[in-house]
């Protein structure tokens, strides 16, 4: 199996999740009160919204095979993501095959905090291009 | 049980503020996950009255737990969608971390023209009880 090369973000901002907030239409506070967040989540940071996590994961699968397209993403959610934080990747290619005159790619992923471990894994199919 | 349908549609000014908020750098063809974003978006009621539904207050602390996202097609911004939504299934649970509760699966599909562009699959967990201070 291959590892896929190491991924980082440096830091989560609290200005897209606010964004965010907007976009989903999602009033729940713990997103962008802080106040909010100590109250409802027990955190001293607002928590990323699950999706932002996911995106997470599909953008270190696409810094990973640049121009390939994504067909499927499955993701379990595993602890909360908090702005200010650090988030590291990695994963493995699980499998490669060709489907339809297509090379497809199968990826295991996992995201973690740093100090605070694993927040999300999932698996991941994607058609790379010019195949 | 069906969820109401409804329509949505990713304007591209929308479609830019999306990539930047997943750390994405903008461009036409919309983030993969927009398809979480659309979905939950087009659905015929709005998140608030989703976890009404399921017998639950956003601020009780549902959590999304696991999500799945096919894209049979690409998508692309300025289309409009029909999104069609069931729940497939609640089972009870019991875990350390949230105490007791309902995990309810949720799927939507997102129509372009009649034809199924892609399927959002949400399992959520919905606290049934305020778990004990520890």
């Amino acid at each position: 199996m291959t590892e896929l090369p190491s991924w980082k973000l440096d830091r989560v901002d609290p200005a897209k999740m606010k964004t965010l907030a907007l976009l989903l239409a999602d009033p729940n506070p713990i997103h962008f009160d802080p106040e909010a967040a100590r109250r409802l989540a027990g955190t001293d940071q607002p928590v990323n919204q699950g999706p932002a996590t996911m995106a997470l994961g599909v953008n270190m699968l696409l810094s990973a095979f640049p121009g390939a397209r994504l067909v499927s993403y499955r993701s379990r959610l595993l602890g909360l993501v908090l702005a200010q934080d650090t988030v590291e990747g990695g994963g493995t290619v699980l499998e490669r095959e060709i489907v339809d005159g297509q090379e497809r790619v199968r990826c295991q992923l996992h995201l973690e905090v740093p100090g605070r471990g694993r927040v999300l894994e999932g698996e991941a199919v994607l058609v790379l291009p010019g195949s | 049980m069906e969820l109401p349908s409804g329509s949505t549609r990713l304007e591209p000014y929308q479609n830019w503020l999306l990539h930047d908020s997943f750390y994405s750098e903008p461009q036409p063809e919309p983030h993969p996950v927009a398809a979480f974003i659309l979905a939950q978006q087009g659905i015929g009621l709005s998140l608030a009255e989703l976890f009404t539904l399921f017998g639950s207050d956003i601020n009780d602390g549902p959590l999304l737990a696991e999500s799945a996202i096919d894209l049979h097609h690409p998508l692309a911004d300025g289309t409009g969608y029909e999104v069609r939504g069931t729940i497939k299934s609640t089972e009870h649970r019991t875990s350390r971390r949230i105490g007791s509760f309902d995990r309810i699966t949720c799927r939507f599909d997102l129509y372009d023209g009649g034809e199924l562009t892609a399927t959002v699959t949400n399992v959520y967990a919905v606290p049934r009880e305020r778990k004990s201070a520890s």
